[in-house]
């Protein structure tokens, strides 16, 4: 008897008969199949209710007697194989009082009986026949979670588990003692029995899929238990409830926690205030569960995650907090392609991995497994002393997938033992040479990792490759710190050879600069004395070759070390740059500067742009133009220089950028489509030249997202079919091997599905283009949010929703580029792309529902 | 000659020739080529091409007027096709066409289950002809969403993806196939039951149970269309047979006549409530539901899972939708919930009906105890009490099936802890528990007789409110029953 009408997440009991409903056409069925064949295998997928259905349904029944066949008299011996099968089984026969007074449970006769079994495969047979059951009496040996046995069996002791599982088989053959074996198994691991002999053949014969519980089943689940309790369950708390089931296999835990939250929530207000919900007939308040107490708990969904937070809530400190983080990650298990599955394990390694005491591990286990709680099992309060071999267990895997703390501590997890089992690869290949120390980004990862999850070789022996566990830890965190050293040396070194760059070019800088005033003069003269000028000019212009080479040298430093300068040497640099910035403009100025000075200080302008594009956007396109004049006028010198046509289209593009950023958009369009002119003239003349073709579509992909913000969407597909054929020929011509031009391809999909969106053209061929654009590049957050928007407008919101979800998820993580340069995050994007549907009246009742989910 | 004897032909089909102008690129028109499969698809379900004459006015000039020729072949047909769309309304040649065939209907006294309208493209409503308004029709269309114009099936071909085409031409297919049999004589005037013969033909014949289901808005006609036919399929008569006339009083009166005897109502909503009633303002979802609920019918009702109940505009609907007999389940589930609802499991064959007098008393025990069984049932009877103790049954779902019934069924229950392990008494108190809520009065008595031997008898760990213990370790002492016996006498209850 149960003082809870609902046992919430956790499995039925067996003392809980009274409460369990819905399901006792199931439990006749089963006692049929035991009853003939003397063993039942319980299938069913996790979360289908196998446990429940056996404890509170099967064992019950039999106990009243219903197997009429063999009697009301069953000892019932219940075991999971966890990491020891062979000695579960003993102790929970003893436990069972099969044997009565002749057997006690002390160690002594645990291990008889253990050797008794491990005779072979008529061990229990033998075991019962030298203590026998009392007249008409039964043993039903009840494996629970019998899959545990193939994981035993694959790292831990194979013959062990055969023995095991032939001890089993070999108890349901003979009928010369009363015994009746019961399994309950997940259905995922049907096909592994074929490991074992006999057991396919056996389970053959009698299984028991479980099967789903109908609406009526389910509507009795809900409400009998609260009647039993003198209780009720409002109809429409009930049909909400059952409309809120989906056909997710966590239906029924997550309805029965649901309806625990909800009892407790109601019949502590009824503490408070009595007479508001009337009196049952035993004197007793009345309960009623209504829908104000469904939606108090967080409805369906929501009531797991917000109770298992309210729990962690409760921890006192960070630290606790830590230690809860901890053990859970190590409760669950992530396997490549499978849903993420309970791990039990040790109170012995939960400290180890925690690194806190006993006494804290136990404290913090028991917040999760008091009653009312049960996410963790056993409740440490009340079982049988604990000791260090206890087992502890997540009492559902619903929790797993409902919590959603805990699937990001799954995820990070993941990650991190990733991380590790690289660097301990990694590790050991280095030691066989075979391997550099980590370096860069590798290296920043690992140390960040290191870091913040303070790993122990208590939690790397979990993951580390097997059979090298020992010490394979030690020589990771070894190699990590070795790789460490390393990389300080070599940027130790490379910083110095930097700065001794800066300084050359400092150095440069002022020897040309003092070489210049002394040659300018003399420059200025021979200008004057023309006839005079041959020896002296050329000198001239090497001089003022070399200052110009200087002057872009320094720019040139500035532009790609700014970020690793000082900023008082930075700003040095920029005032030494800023008052010799008159000496390009008298090279501009002046006519018969030679192609070489003129095209330094072009390149010396655009460079000063770039410096200035994030400050001063005004003097960004001042630089831009001036080095555009030069460009104009080298052009005009020789039209057939290919090299100095191409920089000229670069300066129209670089002033388009800013403008671009600018908002500027007429303006920014007409610098890119000038720069576009250009482009085509190149690569109509070097057809072959592949570098030309790029820079003729990078253009093209320019006009396209400009055309698109200034809404001119024929514009727009016209530009985007031209870079796509070209993005389309590099495609083709590498066979997907050049990442670049696989996700510029991608891009322009994704651009052309987006143009077809806006402008209300066929959805179906919005999703086809935006699918071969997410095909390409599944990886860019881009392609998901069209691909999604291209679904959702066609119709498709499941899918649409599959990948906005996904969108999400990452949102945190990863920004990206939208039209303009600045990374936004995903939310942002797509509210951002649903404001552009609205502006050109493209309209879907589906966008809300985004949007509330963006929410 | 005709199948139906005393025909020239057996179909007339009446429609407008916009509808059969060809799309350009196309060879064919609608109706030709909706012709030709139908004439395909009719000839397989009678079994031969020959077999029916089907009028064929395709060599006759566009626009002709309702020639002797036609006139003549109309009175010939026995049966009308008649392709409804917004051109056969404003063609007054197809009013006249099918104001012949009904004026013949009328002269020959015949029903109108010798017309079928086919819906090419939707019509309003209000629009149709009075006559054929109510006809069992076939719709080849269907909603693209509001404000669109509806997709209408096989066009400009027929697709062999495009069900609803196929669905509704085979449905058609197989009433005229019926129609035409029945006129020939060949088949009973009943639809027969359902696609599977009963197993066993000694049985009686199967008692097809009577389905209503509701008449829906357009949105749902699809939805409708297919738990119908999975209803037809198993053996279900399935009501409204036809479309109800729209004036509140006729629509109400006819629904009123045929949800009577169904015992199940099965209703699908949307966020639409529905068209409305003349002279009324119930719409066929309200007028359905509230007959259904002043009946005391068994409601069905549902909704599409994805249906955002905050956005259903009207009130009422939305009210409607919220019920808590709405499941938001997917079509197929609702389908299984119908069929299990219609064609409920057999109940396992009941037990010997419980004896009726004042008072009986559930002795119940496990079978090594009968003898002690047999000694309480004496003194019982000399206290000329009614007893009962669970008959001998082995399998698992009777014996369960029997322990309920006598504990919802008794006056009072005696547990008999003789040899029995103490876990079946337990038990046995554990299931009196789990179903005494669903008691109509409590039990008077409740004992457990402790008899012998005393050894082995420890705790029970339970104990149930007004629970008496009998304890006669030794053998039966009357005396110990008395009181439970007073109890059993007694008619108040024991709680």
């Amino acid at each position: 008897m149960t003082p809870h009408p609902y046992p919430g997440l956790r499995p039925f009991k067996r003392e809980e008969s009274d409460i369990f409903f819905g399901r006792e056409q199931h439990v006749d069925q089963l006692l049929e199949k035991l009853g003939q064949h003397h063993f039942l295998a319980v299938v069913g997928t996790s979360g289908c209710g196998k446990s429940s259905l056996v404890k509170a349904g099967m064992l019950p029944a039999l106990d009243a007697g219903f197997l009429a066949q063999a009697g009301a008299h069953w000892y019932v011996a219940d075991l999971r194989p966890g990491h020891r099968p062979m000695w579960a089984l003993a102790e929970s026969l003893l436990a069972s009082q099969a044997f009565g007074a002749t057997r006690g449970t002390e160690p002594e006769s645990l291990a008889l009986l253990h050797a008794t079994l491990r005779r072979g495969p008529l061990g229990l047979v033998e075991a019962l026949c030298e203590t026998p059951l009392p007249e008409h009496a039964n043993l039903l040996v009840l494996v629970d979670q019998f899959e545990e046995i193939f994981r035993y069996r694959r790292d831990i002791d194979g013959q062990e588990a055969d023995a095991f599982v032939a001890l089993l088989v070999a108890s349901v053959k003979q009928r010369e003692v009363n015994v009746y074996i019961a399994l309950t198994m997940r259905s995922d691991f049907l096909g592994d029995c074929a490991v074992f002999f006999d057991l396919p053949e056996t389970i053959n014969e009698s299984q028991f899929l479980a099967p789903r519980l109908t609406r009526d089943q389910r509507a009795a689940a809900i409400t009998e238990p609260a009647r039993v309790f003198g209780g009720d369950v409002e109809p429409g708390l009930v049909n909400q409830m059952l409309n809120d089931m989906g056909a997710d296999p966590d239906q029924l835990p997550l309805m029965q926690h649901a309806l625990m939250r909800m009892w407790e929530l109601a019949s502590g207000a009824h503490s408070d205030d009595q007479s508001a919900q009337g009196v049952g007939a035993n004197g007793i308040a009345r309960v009623v569960l209504s829908l104000e107490h469904y939606r108090s708990v967080g409805g369906f969904l929501q009531a797991l995650s917000s109770h298992a937070d309210e729990a962690l809530a409760e921890l006192k400190d960070d630290r606790q907090k830590q230690v809860a983080e901890r053990i859970f990650k190590r409760l669950t298990k992530r396997e490549e392609g499978e849903r993420d599955t309970r791990d039990p394990t040790p109170l012995r390694e939960l400290v180890g991995i925690t690194e806190a005491s006993v006494e804290e591990v136990i404290r913090v286990i028991n917040v999760f497994s008091q009653p009312g709680r049960s996410f963790l099992t056993p409740y440490l309060e009340t079982s049988p002393t604990p000791t260090l071999d206890t087992i502890i267990d997540i009492s559902h895997e619903s929790l797993i997938r409902q919590w959603d703390t805990l699937k990001n501590w799954v995820i990070d997890e993941a990650k991190s033992a990733d991380t590790y089992l690289r660097l301990e690869e990694t590790a050991r290949l280095y030691r066989a040479q075979n391997a550099d120390p980590y370096r860069g980004l590798d290296l920043q990862g690992a140390l960040e990792w290191r870091k913040t999850e303070r790993p122990t070789d208590a939690w790397a022996k979990r993951y580390g490759a097997k059979g090298q566990e020992t010490e394979a830890f030690e020589g990771a965190i070894a190699f990590l710190e070795e790789s460490a050293r390393n990389w300080d040396k070599e940027q130790a070194s490379q910083e110095r050879r930097r700065q001794k760059e800066l300084i050359w070019a400092g150095v440069m800088f002022v020897v040309a600069v003092t070489g210049a005033v002394v040659f300018f003069v003399q420059w200025q003269s021979a200008e004057q004395q023309r006839e005079r000028a041959d020896e002296q000019t050329l000198r001239a212009e090497e001089h003022k070759l070399d200052l110009l080479t200087a002057i872009w040298k320094l720019t040139d430093v500035i532009r790609r070390e700014r970020e690793q300068l000082k900023p008082s040497t930075e700003e040095k640099l920029m005032e030494l740059l800023g008052e010799n910035v008159e000496l390009l403009d008298k090279v501009t100025e002046q006519k018969g500067a030679t192609a070489e000075a003129l095209r330094t200080t072009s390149v010396t302008w655009t460079a000063i742009g770039d410096i200035q594009l994030e400050s001063n956007a005004r003097k960004a396109v001042e630089a831009y133009l001036s080095g555009l004049k030069i460009d104009e006028r080298l052009v005009q010198k020789d039209p057939n220089n290919r090299q100095w046509q191409h920089d000229l289209s670069v300066s129209y593009n670089k002033i388009g950028k800013v403008l671009d950023k600018q908002n500027r958009l007429p303006e920014a369009l007409e610098n890119y489509q000038k720069g576009l002119a250009i482009r085509k003239r190149l690569a109509e003349e070097g057809r072959e030249d592949d570098e030309r073709r790029r820079d003729l579509a990078f253009n093209y992909g320019k006009i396209t997202e400009v055309s698109i913000a200034l809404n001119d969407f024929p514009a727009a597909l016209a530009a985007a079919e031209q870079a796509r054929v070209i993005r389309e020929e590099h495609s083709d011509k590498c066979q997907g091997t050049c990442e670049q031009d696989r996700r510029r391809l991608a891009d322009v999909y994704a651009k052309i599905a987006w143009i077809t969106l806006l402008s209300g053209g066929s959805r179906q061929q919005a999703v086809q283009a935006a699918k071969r654009g997410w095909d390409l590049d599944p990886e860019q957050v881009r392609t998901n949010a069209i691909a999604a928007h291209a679904y959702l407008l066609n119709d498709q919101f499941q899918e649409a929703r599959k990948i906005y979800r996904k969108g999400l998820r990452s949102s945190d993580a990863i920004s990206f580029r939208h039209r303009s340069s600045d990374p936004i995050s995903f939310r942002q994007a797509v509210s951002e792309d649903f404001k552009k549907l609205r502006e050109n009246r493209i309209v879907h009742r589906g966008i809300a529902k985004v949007e509330r989910l963006l929410k | 000659m005709a199948y139906v004897p005393g025909y020239k032909n057996d179909i007339f089909v009446s429609y407008a020739h916009v509808d059969n102008i060809p799309l350009s690129g196309i060879s064919k028109g609608w109706v030709e080529t909706f012709i030709d499969n139908l004439s395909t698809k009719l000839a397989q379900k009678i079994g031969r091409t020959d077999l029916f004459k089907l009028w064929d006015d395709r060599l006759l000039a566009q626009n002709a007027p309702l020639t002797p020729e036609i006139l003549d072949a109309l009175k010939g047909s026995a049966t009308l096709v008649l392709v409804l769309s917004p051109g056969y309304l404003k063609s007054p040649w197809c009013q006249r066409e099918k104001n012949a065939f009904y004026d013949l209907l009328r002269s020959k006294n015949r029903s109108s289950h010798s017309v079928f309208v086919v819906h090419r493209d939707r019509v309003e409503h209000e629009s149709c002809p009075e006559e054929i308004r109510d006809l069992l029709g076939f719709r080849f269309w269907e909603e693209r969403g509001k404000g669109k114009e509806p997709r209408i099936a096989g066009e400009p071909v027929p697709q062999p993806t495009d069900l609803l085409y196929w669905d509704e031409l085979s449905d058609l297919a197989g009433k005229l196939s019926h129609a035409l049999e029945q006129r020939r004589g060949s088949a009973p005037i009943e639809h027969s039951s359902g696609l599977l013969p009963p197993r066993d033909p000694t049985e009686p014949p199967v008692k097809r149970p009577k389905v209503f289901l509701a008449e829906v808005s357009d949105d749902l006609y699809k939805g409708r269309k297919k738990l119908l036919g999975a209803l037809e399929q198993a053996g279900a008569e399935v009501f409204p047979k036809a479309p109800y006339p729209l004036t509140a009083v006729e629509y109400e009166e006819a629904l009123g006549r045929d949800l009577g005897g169904c015992s199940l109502f099965v209703q699908l909503l949307s966020d639409l409530p529905g068209r409305e009633l003349h002279g009324s303002t119930k719409t066929i979802v309200t007028a359905q539901l509230e007959l259904a609920r002043s009946l005391n019918k068994t409601l069905l009702q549902w909704r599409d899972r994805e249906l955002d109940l905050k956005e259903v505009e009207e009130d009422s609907q939305r009210q409607i939708l919220e019920g808590p007999s709405v499941m938001a389940i997917s079509l197929e589930e609702l389908q299984y919930e119908v069929l299990q609802k219609a064609f409920p499991r057999p109940a396992p064959e009941s037990h010997a009906p419980l004896p009726t007098g004042d008072a009986l008393v559930f002795v119940q025990s496990d079978a090594i105890d009968q003898a002690l069984v047999k000694e309480i049932c004496e003194v019982l009877d000399r206290e000329r009490i009614g007893w009962v103790v669970p008959s001998e049954t082995e399998s698992p779902e009777r014996v369960r099936h029997e322990v309920e019934d006598l504990l919802l069924g008794c006056d009072a229950l005696m547990l008999i802890y003789g040899q029995s392990p103490g876990g079946w008494v337990r038990q046995q108190l554990m299931n009196c528990r789990k179903l005494r809520h669903k008691r109509e009065t409590p039990l008077r008595a409740l004992a457990v007789f402790e008899g012998p031997p005393p050894a082995n008898k420890g705790e029970l760990g339970i104990s149930l409110p007004s629970l008496r213990k009998l304890i006669c370790h030794q053998g039966l002492d009357a005396s110990r029953i008395a009181e439970f016996i007073n109890d059993v006498r007694s008619p108040s209850p024991a709680a």
